[in-house]
């Protein structure tokens, strides 16, 4: 007896919401959506690339924008920041004191929203490995 | 924590140079040499930069 094979149509619609999972679950905790895609090691560089810019950013005493940003260039920050997932909460939870009066600081800022852009990028890909679309 | 200027650069450009070379090539070889030219640019970039602005800050 032959398996019975899934009707096109149902594929498709299954690895997308699988695709998507793993992208949301990639932007909530860097690396987690490669994981569940399989891709061991990409998961573990991810993971500790976004991990490390965004511990050294904080311990650098980085700016951590929120929603009620005063200017537009602030709420782009807070959108780069908010990239990095369930880090962000963590970062706001822990509530640092940051100081960008000193070049350290400034850094610490880049360094935390480099982080959300790169955990953003990531999520893409592990969004694109479940469609099919890159391997 | 406080790094040098110098010190930021580097971990800056090890860190994103790896993780863009993973994101980009898939061979280990090619993702190697890919990560050792996005670093060396990444580094050198920033000296040059910050030598041309040498005049400025005198």
């Amino acid at each position: 007896m032959t398996p019975r094979k899934e009707a096109p149509a149902a594929s498709a619609s299954s690895s997308t919401t699988f695709a998507t999972v793993a992208g949301l679950a990639g932007w909530a905790v860097p690396g987690l959506g490669h994981l569940l895609l399989k891709r061991w090691v990409r998961a573990l560089v991810y993971f500790t690339s976004v991990c490390a810019l965004a511990t050294i950013g904080l311990a650098m005493r980085g700016n951590i924008f929120t929603a009620s940003a005063a200017d537009p260039f602030d709420f782009l920050g807070f959108l780069a920041n908010l990239g990095t997932g369930s880090l962000y909460l963590i970062a706001r939870a822990l509530d640092g004191t940051p100081d960008v009066s000193r070049a350290a600081g400034d850094y610490g800022t880049r360094f935390f929203a480099t982080a959300g852009v790169l955990n953003v990028l990531f999520a893409i890909e592990a969004y694109e490995i479940g469609c099919g679309r890159k391997r | 924590m406080v790094l040098t200027h110098f010190q930021a650069i580097i971990f800056f450009a090890a860190v994103v140079s790896t993780a863009f070379a993973f994101h980009s090539r898939q061979l280990p070889r090619e993702r190697a040499f890919y990560a050792v030219k996005s670093f060396v640019l990444f580094v050198g970039c920033a000296v040059l930069i910050g030598w041309l602005m040498y005049p400025i800050s005198r």
